[in-house]
């Protein structure tokens, strides 16, 4: 499923004290995103390309930087910062449900096969599926697996994060409460089997709806930066790099003459 | 790919679907089969194949099969979508079921083929059939790939209209040697490229094959004389392509049979 760049070929178990942060393809693009943010803020370099059909093709120029342009930028790549002891999946198109039960069947293998410190999966969901108590106050929630050790639950206790609030299940009988995941992509499934293959899971997620979602993803992302500090401060805020891709977000402008 | 290792859900009804099961950042095939892809091509002209040009949509196909110099209109191969499409699912209020149409190999000569992609692909399809395309040809074909885009969907801090005409960029595989023309018109971003071009330059990139994408951005639906001299300039500027005799005038279009002429009324 990886193919690495030239020269860029390592051993998964150099990979053991690193954190793996991806993305789900979820409502507003928050965790793709975010994830765009992290890798532009942080210089990242291209570790591999994933060859996989789940995943739409899409194509461009190098995101991130005009400059050292490090090649074809395919649908899903992954990236690496040795100083920040980082691995970050970007995945930048849709994915094909069929086989998407394969991809994250391979993802937790891999995972599992790098041990990384922390994994992190950065998502989202539709704000109009919230529950009473979610209507109110920040919309930015976390979510961990069984297998998240003490030491980080402990953590993002001491952050006062909101855990996300389970509720009662809809369709099965009886007082079953249940974690849901309404458009959150693969977020539920990538829980799920995490939760059973005994994988640390970090999901820190936002209520969202389709539109600007820039200041979601800086929600995001600041929480995550007030965490694990990975992204230097400038006045009180992240000195956030924003990348070329994201420059004419809603498309060129209209032409002056019509008026 | 190894298809055999793939877990797929082949019954999703067997499968138990979860509660906050939905489509979001998805996609799905028609069918409860995925679809494979064959290809029907001698094996020897694929051999001594060194150039494959693709083209996408229907203004480039029509580039390639009037201005091109093809050996005959007639295709020498295909490549097939093999599906198993419900026909009961497919007539809904009152459209036809409709086979998936081949993608048609045409040769230019000995070196160099045509395949007009099909039209009928979906976003599902585009890296199926890429990985079956250029898997059918050895790793040192030099591929090029001919795609037209509304000129809408080129973000720039200056209007289209104001830009330089025929507004072409390129973009290229990691391992595909430019020239200095080519370096010149390569696709900046914001811009970003999809479809069966995304998808030939995505697994030619991942298997180390040369390959070159070229689109024209055009506000217009029919072939114009811009993406003609967009697509000339651009095979003018590859080398295995360079001295290739792309007629600038195009063979006459073959009259439609249904079209009216002259008086509405008549």
């Amino acid at each position: 499923m990886f193919v690495f760049l030239k020269n860029k070929s390592l051993e998964w178990s150099s990979l053991q004290d690193y954190t793996f942060i991806l993305p789900a393809v979820s409502v507003g693009n928050i965790g793709q995103l975010s994830v765009d943010l992290l890798i532009s803020s942080l210089h990242c370099d291209k570790l591999a390309k994933l060859d996989h059909p789940v995943f739409v093709p899409v194509v461009g120029s190098d995101p991130y930087d005009e400059i050292r342009e490090q090649g074809l930028m395919t649908a899903a790549e992954l990236y690496i910062s040795k100083e920040k002891k980082l691995v970050i999946l970007q995945i930048r198109g849709l994915l094909i449900k069929e086989f998407c039960a394969d991809f994250l069947s391979q993802l937790v293998d891999w995972i599992k096969k790098c041990a990384f410190v922390k994994t992190i999966l950065l998502s989202s969901l539709h704000n109009y599926e919230r529950v009473d108590s979610q209507l109110t106050g920040s919309p930015f929630r976390y979510t961990v697996t069984s297998a998240v050790n003490s030491s980080i639950e402990n953590e993002l206790k001491t952050l006062q994060w909101p855990a996300l609030e389970t509720r009662r299940s809809v369709w099965k009988e009886g007082n079953e409460d249940i974690l849901f995941f309404p458009g959150g992509g693969y977020t539920s499934l990538l829980n799920k089997l995490c939760g059973e293959m005994n994988v640390p899971l970090v999901t820190l997620l936002i209520f969202c709806a389709e539109g600007d979602n820039i200041p979601g993803v800086l929600l995001v992302t600041g929480h995550f930066n007030r965490w694990l500090n990975f992204v230097p401060m400038a006045n009180d805020a992240p000195g956030w790099k924003f990348p070329a891709s994201w420059k004419l977000f809603f498309g060129a402008p209209a032409p002056m003459t019509m008026y | 790919m190894e298809s055999t290792s793939l877990r797929i859900l082949e019954d999703p009804k067997t499968e138990e679907i979860p509660e906050d099961d939905d489509d979001e950042g998805f996609i799905s095939f028609a069918t409860t089969k995925i679809p494979t892809y064959t290809i029907q091509l001698d094996e020897n002209i694929r051999e001594k194949c060194k150039t494959v040009i693709l083209s996408e949509g229907l203004q480039a196909t029509e580039f390639a099969k009037n201005h091109l110099p093809l050996v005959s209109p007639d295709p020498i191969g295909k490549l097939i979508k093999q599906t198993q499409l419900d026909k009961s699912d497919i007539e809904i209020w009152g459209l036809q079921y409709k086979e998936p149409e081949p993608s048609l190999f045409f040769q230019i000569s000995q070196d160099i083929l045509l395949c007009t992609c099909s039209s009928t692909m979906s976003s599902e399809d585009f890296y199926l059939f890429s990985q079956t395309v250029i898997n059918s040809f050895k790793s040192t074909t030099t591929v090029l790939i001919l795609t037209v885009s509304a000129s809408s969907n080129f973000k720039s801090d200056d209007h289209p209209t104001f830009m330089e005409t025929p507004l072409m960029r390129t973009l290229a595989t990691s391992n595909y040697s430019c020239s200095d023309f080519l370096k010149g018109t390569r696709l900046e971003q914001p811009n970003i490229l999809g479809g069966v071009a995304a998808g030939i330059l995505t697994v030619c990139d991942i298997k180390e094959v040369p390959a070159i994408a070229c689109v024209v951005f055009s506000s217009t639906l029919n072939l114009e004389a811009d993406m003609v001299e967009g697509f000339t300039k651009f095979l003018g500027s590859v080398e295995s392509t360079r001295q290739l005799p792309v007629s600038r005038t195009g063979r006459f279009p073959i009259r439609i049979q249904s079209a009216k002429t002259g008086n509405l009324y008549i």
